[in-house]
């Protein structure tokens, strides 16, 4: 039983440390930018997506695609920033909102395109044989994905506190007025935290791709969770959403052991309950 | 040093200041009083380049600076002190007044004027690592004054820096203000509060519904009667009753 519990407990670790690499991109562009993303889960899907072109069609070495899908992301979040919404600024939220909706579809319609609608995995030459870590049984592959995203996390943590534009980006959150008085270039800053925000999220999905398959409308699941992350955590919060990654994974691997059907309905179980009694989610500044 | 001449600014179609001409020279400490909604605020955000001027023009040193982004007039030595202080209140002390220095790269530089920030307001040196969202009013006006001050600035702007202090803090707040300007920093002091400006500023401005309608020294704008009326809350004949008139005009 402890030992199913402890299997349980690792999955929703992986799962929850990938939600708070999306939730933390969606954070930083709602912070930063006043910019509901509903295109996330698309540069999610992206990331997947070139990993697996990458390895299937140009015989890349995986190790090497991870980072270049990641890559090439950020930069369409960088040249999308500069060419399309940095004409939104200042303009009424809904603007954003209907941009990165039509954002979201054109997206992944290309990909349905490009790719079609068969499912496709990122081959990787890890073994696919489970080793046994304790009580727990573990492939390779998992153990790669969480120590990525682990690094990942507390790469950004350093890089939020302890970088000059780290603070720049938690000030212009907090005020960016006051920002732009002391001389922070905005517009760079702007693009820097899309850039950011999109890079999480393809990381995300070359990694949890790479546990499963990639297929065109993966992001939609995705955009969805990333807003029950941000939710959960409290908009604006990047700890929250750390935090609130994890729950989310934890209770949906949790979740599994009584039903797998509801796997998906927990995470909005969750976000009820909490707003109910949280209503600016857990970590509101 | 700072010469504003004819500026207007809106918002949109509504006009916000309409014609104001302003001078700052290296050193002075020059106060603008004027009602809530006179356009002060406004002034000083076009000065800052945080917002377009529709006409005019605006120079520093016989350099034209409307229309450069805010960065690159900081980079030139004008700092604002902006409205409501505008912390970052999920930031420490310490990171509120780094990042003032934002611009800067000489290392030692920031540091002996970290240094300098902290003998002005020692009470920051105690709370260096405490987020700035959980301080007094009155320190968190300190933290934005060093905030501005770690540019090292030519021109130090200020908006309403006793907004909502109490009175004793206020005047250790306007004696440091002073201090920062007899070590050689200009300084453009922007209230509400007008008797308090007035007595401090060499000279000053009044500016009445987007529109500078009087300058002066400090000491003939307190002398003014309009002046008094309109700003000072209180008529000829109220004044002559009481007992802490204004003062003769010192020598400015």
């Amino acid at each position: 039983m402890l030992e199913t519990i402890a299997q349980y407990a690792f999955n929703g670790l992986v799962f929850g440390a990938n939600y708070a690499l999306i939730g933390i991109g969606l954070t930083l562009i709602f912070g930063v930018m006043n910019l509901a993303n509903f295109a996330h889960g698309q540069f999610y899907m992206l990331g997947g997506f070139l990993a697996y072109m990458l390895v299937v069609k140009l015989g890349v070495n995986y190790f090497a695609a991870l980072p270049l899908a990641v890559l090439a992301v950020a930069a369409l979040g960088w040249l999308l920033e500069r060419t399309v919404f940095i004409r939104l600024r200042d303009r009424s939220p809904m603007t954003g909102v209907l941009a990165t909706i039509g954002l979201a579809i054109l997206l992944e319609s290309g990909a349905l395109l490009t790719w079609g609608p068969q499912p496709e995995s990122i081959p990787n030459p890890l073994s696919p044989m489970p080793i046994e870590i304790g009580p727990l049984f573990i492939t390779p592959m998992r153990l790669f994905v969480l120590g990525v995203t682990v690094v990942f996390l507390l790469g950004l943590y350093a890089f939020m506190n302890h970088t000059r534009t780290g603070t720049a980006m938690r000030a212009t959150f907090q005020n960016r007025d006051a920002a732009a008085l002391v001389g922070v270039d905005i517009d760079r800053l702007y693009a820097v935290t899309f850039a950011l925000g999109a890079g999480l999220a393809a990381l995300a999905g070359v990694l949890l791709g790479s546990l499963f398959l990639v297929h065109p409308t993966m992001g939609d699941s995705a955009t969805l969770k990333a807003f029950i992350v941000v939710i959960l955590g409290g908009l604006g919060s990047v700890i929250g959403s750390a935090v609130g990654g994890l729950i989310l994974g934890m209770a949906e691997s949790f979740g599994t052991m009584v039903s797998s059907a509801w796997k998906d309905a927990i995470g909005f179980i969750l976000v009820i309950v909490i707003l109910l009694y949280r209503p600016d989610g857990l970590f509101r500044r | 040093m700072l010469r504003v001449d004819h500026i207007a600014c809106r918002y949109g179609r509504i006009g916000a200041v309409h014609d104001a001409s302003l001078v700052v020279d290296a050193g002075e400490l020059v106060a603008l009083v004027g009602a809530n909604g006179a356009g002060k605020t406004t002034l000083l955000r076009a000065i800052s380049g945080l917002m377009p001027i529709a006409s005019g023009g605006i120079h520093l040193q016989n350099v034209r600076i409307d229309g450069l982004s805010p960065r690159e007039i900081v980079r030139r030595g004008v700092a604002q002190c902006p409205e409501e202080r505008k912390l970052w209140p999920a930031l420490t002390v310490g990171e509120n007044l780094s990042m003032g220095a934002y611009t800067r790269t000489d290392k030692p530089g920031i540091a002996s004027d970290m240094a300098r920030v902290l003998e002005l307001f020692p009470r920051l040196a105690e709370r260096h690592r405490q987020l700035a969202g959980t301080l007094s009013g009155g320190e968190q006006q300190m933290v934005a004054i060093g905030r501005a001050l770690m540019c090292r600035p030519r021109l130090l702007m200020l908006d309403e820096p006793t907004l909502g202090l109490a009175p004793i803090v206020i005047e250790s707040l306007m004696k440091t203000i002073q201090d920062i300007n007899r070590a050689g920093t200009a300084v453009l002091l922007v209230e509400q509060n007008a008797q308090l400006a007035l007595g401090m500023a060499s000279r000053a401005y009044v500016i009445e519904s987007g529109v500078i309608v009087r300058e002066g020294t400090g000491s003939a704008l307190l002398a003014d009667p309009d002046v008094q009326a309109a700003y000072l809350g209180r008529g000829r004949l109220k004044r002559a009753g009481q007992a802490e008139g204004p003062r003769p005009a010192a020598p400015a």
